[in-house]
């Protein structure tokens, strides 16, 4: 069971190759690709940090946009109003959306499944509603405007996309570790007992409570990080980015992905981004296609896309006699 | 005392276009546990189909959203068959995802099909005005009443008195049970799809002439609907339709003496605090449940 | 020092008296056996003694601690564990990470110890694995520590449930019919580990419908009949009561 701790393993290797292919990216594509490439950095964070809430502890929340939405609006207005730098309005919004996560997650919490749902739905539509009302902190539908840029750090100065793609693959770096290291631990496991069977985990001593409330901070606060950065990328903020609809999306992410599986998450992000962007060219037909995909991918992989890609991994394997040379780490499911 | 009045008798006919919208979804979470995301298009749907249907042919008003029922009725069983029947028994996430990338369909669909810019439907009903001293009221907001009402009702007997809704109440207390004791499941789901598909239809277009149409305009209709659903305790036939109407008064009266902006987060600021209180909802018994 | 005593407990539904001023104790380090007919209450005392549910009257007490009001993982913590009638397992989880989380309340490493990481997460970690990796020992189930949970054979998730409940270090242990849908053989392995598991100095309070099985495996036995405790005494004492006999006449006595 014992991984041999060798300086240079294939794994290593293949992390190397692929930062080093997410350093030159930039350099392979136009402003236009790289543009897209950018917005889906952030759902990629949106949809990791969904999956933490309900892929993970299981607990459905339809709101993801609107705290989204909270990091957001955080951000910009700290920087706007009390002119505070980004580098800490960013650490506060994402504090702020993770109070108002743990605001909302003790009273919904006490309900399971589809009321869980609706509630957090119904606090998602009273943000977008809040955000487009009170238009003298928002300016609503009009749009909040002139958010200024980060300020230079260490001589870096944030007037091409360039500089922004770095700062959030060092983001998405950040927000992907936390979760991979919270998901493979005592924690990660606790929260899965959570998803899996509440009266169980109890009998187990979890206090299966204290890690949803936990678990919904925790996921929020990292919706707002998106938040903040794409506040301050943008630099314009309208509240029909962070409705329902946008909320359904990123859940739709996670779905797409593979409910549970980090890596899951992070392609479903990048496909549910890409596909209408590929899609474009089909013009009017857009939202049309894209809805009939999602329907595809639901009824025909409803595991996911990583589902699948592991399932026709094994397929090849025993196609061409590769079995897996007995090797016990690997979960077996049949 | 007018002006309430008028609040008092719009809240109630908003509250009749929602209780139709409603009960459907009511009758398909009661029998398969199915948050139906795009039930909200169907009313959009039967608004265009009317609309549709006035302009090509000409005909009687009343004919037109007769006809745009059927539509929608045919269109529902389609639905079912192709995105929900799939999933059936499969964890409930799926068939919410497969609901929504219908909605996401539809209202492309309608934007392609028709126009995204907003029709208008005349009707002849909704520019004369019946009033009572100072209270006044368009022939439309009527007839949309006076039908919400008969169809509520007639689904209330059909439920309570035919072999096939006594079938759907069976199987909304036990589908498994029901399909033992020798009903078709099948069919009956298809019926409950027919039914709430048409009567959503027939509020869009009822509703549509009052307001204007646009290929979103279901969105949140549906997800007030959604809201009686909660309110009405899930599945819970009387409940939806007291949920329906305290909706409607709800926005009306919000309108009327607080601030027409906060309309629609009246109602879900309501759905909030009830379900802090009242997590089973205003009148209902069940318990939610997901996985 | 009293183990666990409980006094007058009552627990209600509506107006139907499940468990109806019960008194009783478990000695430390015995094998108590709860039987009853089907309804007496044997289950629903074993939820309000883990905190499932809150009694309406009555004391209960753990080594001299009051435990009425604490929540069910509470009660795990001070060392309490069970067993569920129907298996319940962690489905989507492997065999070893159910047991793992059995040691979740004696472990200690929170969120922002997860992302960091330090020595002693990884030193908590890797005893976790090593006690779970006993457990699966002793249930006989090492070989299949990686396959999901939902995917053993029924006999096999019963062992699981049992390590895993052993590893929350329970002082006592709640049986909740340990042999229910086992063939002779499997049951069999199931009484010899919980004769060993009494042997390593845990107390076991079990339900079980089957007579031949219980007289056999516990040192006295507790009688409930609708909620009320109508006999107590040794195994021989309890098939020779007439209260006993009368109370399962109609029933099967298997």
């Amino acid at each position: 069971m014992e991984v041999p701790s060798r300086l240079i393993s294939p794994s290593l290797i293949w992390a190397g190759v692929g930062i080093l292919g997410l350093v030159i990216w930039p350099f392979l594509i136009g402003q236009y690709w790289l543009q897209i490439t950018i917005v889906s950095g952030v759902f990629v964070i949106l949809a990791v940090s969904l999956n933490l809430i309900m892929g993970i502890a299981g607990q459905l929340s339809i709101a993801h946009a609107a705290f989204y939405g909270i990091g957001a609006y955080t951000s910009a207005l700290l920087t706007l109003r009390l002119g505070l730098s980004f580098w800490v309005s960013l650490p506060l919004a994402m504090v702020f959306t993770a109070f108002l996560g743990y605001l909302i997650a003790i009273p919904a919490l006490r309900l399971r499944g589809h009321y869980l749902a609706i509630v957090t739905l119904g606090f998602g539509v009273l943000i977008y509603q809040v955000l487009e009302r009170w238009e003298s902190m928002t300016r609503g539908v009009m749009a909040l405007t002139g958010i200024p840029r980060p300020t230079p750090f260490l001589g870096i100065t944030f007037r091409t996309k360039l500089p922004y793609y770095y700062l959030l693959l060092i983001l998405i770096g950040i927000v992907v570790f936390v979760v991979y290291r919270i998901v493979n631990s005592r924690v990660g496991l606790a929260l899965k007992s959570v998803r899996e069977d509440e009266v169980s985990a109890q009998a187990l001593g979890v206090n299966t409570y204290h890690y949803k409330v936990a678990v919904f901070s925790v996921g929020t606060a990292l919706a707002g990080i998106a938040g903040g950065f794409h506040a301050h990328y943008q630099r314009v903020l309208a509240p029909d980015e962070f409705s329902f609809v946008d909320s359904v999306r990123i859940l739709m992410m996670v779905i797409v992905g593979g409910m549970g599986s980090v890596s899951g998450s992070i392609l479903g992000a990048l496909v549910l981004i890409w596909l209408p962007e590929i899609l474009r060219a089909m013009g009017d037909f857009r939202d049309l296609v894209y809805g009939l995909a999602v329907i595809l991918i639901v009824i025909f992989i409803p595991g996911g896309l990583m589902e699948m890609f592991r399932r026709s991994v094994a397929f090849l394997q025993r196609q061409f006699g590769l079995s897996a040379s007995g090797d016990d780490s690997v979960v077996r499911r049949d | 005392m007018w002006e309430f009045l008028n609040y008092l008798m719009n809240g109630i006919v908003s509250g009749s276009a929602y209780v139709m919208v409603a009960l459907g979804l009511t009758l398909i979470f009661g029998i398969l546990e199915i948050l139906h995301f795009a039930h909200g298009e169907v009313y959009m749907l039967g608004a265009y189909f009317a609309w549709t249907i006035l302009r090509v042919y000409d005909v009687n008003y009343l004919l037109a959203v007769f006809l745009s029922m059927v539509i929608a009725a045919v269109l529902g069983v389609v639905m079912e068959f192709l995105c929900f029947r799939p999933l059936r028994g499969k964890p409930l996430f799926l068939p919410l995802i497969s609901a929504v990338g219908l909605s996401f369909f539809f209202t492309d669909a309608a934007r392609i099909l028709w126009s995204p810019n907003p029709e208008a439907i005349s009707t002849g009903f909704n520019r004369s005005i019946v009033h009572i001293g100072e209270f006044y009221i368009s022939q439309q907001r009527i007839l949309m009443f006076t039908v919400a009402v008969a169809s509520i009702v007639l689904l209330y007997l059909f439920i309570q008195k035919t072999f096939m809704g006594k079938a759907m109440r069976a199987a909304s207390m036990d589908l498994e049970a029901t399909a033992l004791m020798g009903i078709n499941i099948d069919v009956v789901v298809s019926v409950t799809f027919a039914l709430g598909s048409a009567l959503a239809a027939a509020s869009g277009a009822l509703l549509g002439p009052i307001f204007v149409l646009v290929p979103h305009m279901g969105t949140l209709v549906g997800l007030k609907a959604f809201v009686c659903v909660i309110l009405g305790g899930f599945g819970d036939v009387r409940g939806t339709i007291l949920a329906g109407f305290l909706i409607g008064l709800t926005e009306s009266l919000t309108v009327g003496y607080v601030d027409s902006q906060l309309k629609d987060a009246s109602t879900f600021a309501v759905l909030i605090l009830v379900l802090l209180v009242r997590p089973s909802g205003l009148f209902g018994t069940k318990a939610g449940k997901f996985y | 020092m009293d183990f666990l005593e409980c006094q007058g407990l009552t627990k209600r539904f509506g107006g139907l008296h499940a468990v109806d001023m019960l008194d009783f104790r478990v000695e430390e380090g015995e094998i108590l056996g709860l039987i009853g007919p089907n309804g007496a209450g044997k289950t629903t005392l074993f939820n309000v003694i883990t905190g499932s549910l809150v009694p309406e009257e009555g004391r209960l007490t753990f080594q001299s601690r009051d435990i009425v009001g604490m929540q069910p993982h509470q009660i795990a913590e001070i060392g309490i564990g069970r067993t569920f009638q129907q298996v319940r397992l962690f489905e989507n989880l492997s065999v070893l990470e159910n047991v793992m989380l059995g040691r979740h309340c004696r472990t200690r490493t929170g969120f922002l110890g997860a992302i960091v990481r330090g020595a002693k997460v990884t030193v908590e970690e890797r005893q976790t694995r090593e006690r779970a990796a006993e457990l699966l020992e002793f249930v006989g189930l090492s070989g299949r520590k990686n396959d999901l949970a939902k995917n053993l054979p029924h006999g096999h998730q019963r062992f699981l449930e049992i390590a895993r409940a052993m590893a929350t270090d329970p002082r006592l242990l709640l049986i909740d019919e340990p042999t229910s849908g086992l063939n002779e053989a499997e049951g069999q392995v199931v009484l010899s580990m919980l004769r060993k598991i009494r042997e390593g100095g845990v107390t076991l309070f079990v339900i079980e419908h089957h007579m031949k099985v219980i007289m056999n495996l516990a040192d006295r036995i507790v009688v409930l009949n609708y909620g009320s405790k109508i006999f107590e005494g040794t195994p021989a004492e309890t098939q020779q009561s007439p209260e006993v006999i009368s109370a399962y006449l109609g029933e099967e006595i298997e």
